[in-house]
């Protein structure tokens, strides 16, 4: 058993990597390329819209195709009445390991990730952050933050953040930072909760590689700015914090 | 101001300000890991603690060495000790 399962690992990560590899040489210069020139005959608002799209492609390859049969990725979405239309949102997340932003390709939105510094050092794909706008926290001031997140929900684009501030590595998830919910409370937006489960060991922290499982997602329904019209920033982030506290509870078996 | 006052009132800001609830205000209560504040909370907690002390905080080194609701309320009882011997002298 133990054997099957360090093959399935060995084979798993042999071909991850090297498939990641090829899909990312392939892929990435042929849309830098079709956005690019795209841009001669579209505004700068419909190129990034285009570029975003582009990532989120990439990275549904990434994450759903090439991991089979060994690493599955199960996307569910139990609000899906209520976040028909484009958004924007804030999108909450738990945060258990590096491959969350990964992840995030799952999700039918316009999103521009409010990331750490580390995906931006990712060889090529940080490069691919940055021009898609993620939002690397550590490298600005609050007010800035702030800034910079309203500019985006304006322009009708969707933000995803992981409030832990670093990944858990574990089934506990840290407190929430309350910045995010600051802007969501002046905007005001709709928030969706979303959980992930599965991917703790998905690669672990500390290692790059990836054992075989489930990871499952779970998109909850939003919270609207009607039901949190009035909460102070802690009582909101503690309210979203409790929902993907229980569902995750729930997704793993607790 | 009694140790019990301080304690009491301290519990009220944390009550009022952050619906948290009495079990949860224990003075080993670390206030970012246990109660769950960030770095932008404390300024919300610090207005609301001058308006119900009537002090002033400033941030000096004896803040930035707060850790628990425990130093919290050491805090505030030697800010209180500060002024009763300013009026004293």
């Amino acid at each position: 058993m133990a054997a099957g399962m360090f093959l399935s690992k060995v084979w798993l990560n042999t071909w991850l990597f090297s498939s990641f590899v090829v899909f990312t040489v392939v892929y990435t210069p042929i849309f830098a390329v079709v956005v690019a020139a795209g841009r001669l005959f579209s505004p700068g608002r419909v190129t990034m819209r285009r570029f975003r799209r582009a990532v989120r492609r990439y990275g549904r390859v990434l994450v759903f195709f090439l991991p089979l049969p060994f690493l599955r990725v199960v996307y569910h979405d139990k609000g899906k009445a209520d976040t028909q239309d484009k958004g924007p949102y804030v999108i909450i997340c738990n945060h258990r390991s590096s491959s969350d932003p990964f992840l995030m390709a799952c999700l039918p939105y316009e999103v521009v990730q409010v990331v750490n510094d580390w995906p931006f050092r990712l060889p090529f794909l940080g490069a691919f952050a940055r021009w898609a706008g993620y939002l690397s926290v550590k490298e600005m001031p609050p007010e800035e933050f702030a800034a910079r997140c309203k500019y985006y929900l304006e322009k009708g684009v969707s933000l995803v953040v992981f409030p832990e501030g670093t990944r858990s590595g574990n089934r506990r998830m840290g407190q929430f930072h309350g910045a995010i919910f600051r802007v969501a409370l002046e905007m005001p937006v709709p928030i969706i909760p979303l959980c992930i489960s599965g991917n703790e060991d998905k690669p672990p922290k500390g290692s790059v590689l990836v054992n075989p499982g489930v990871i499952r997602i779970i998109k909850l329904p939003a919270i609207g700015p009607r039901q949190y019209a009035g909460y102070a920033p802690f009582k909101l982030k503690n309210l979203v914090r409790d929902i993907i506290v229980q569902e995750t509870a729930i997704m793993d078996g607790q | 101001m009694t140790e019990q006052d301080v304690i009491r009132k301290t519990n009220e800001v944390f009550e009022e300000s952050f619906e948290i609830g009495k079990e949860r205000l224990v003075p080993e209560a670390h206030i970012f890991n246990d109660l769950g504040l960030d770095s932008l909370d404390i300024v919300d907690l610090v207005v609301a603690l001058q308006k119900k002390f009537g002090v002033v905080i400033r941030s000096d080194e004896r803040v930035q060495k707060i850790r628990t609701l425990g130093d919290i309320y050491q805090f505030i009882a030697s800010l209180g000790q500060e002024r009763t011997d300013r009026k004293d002298a």
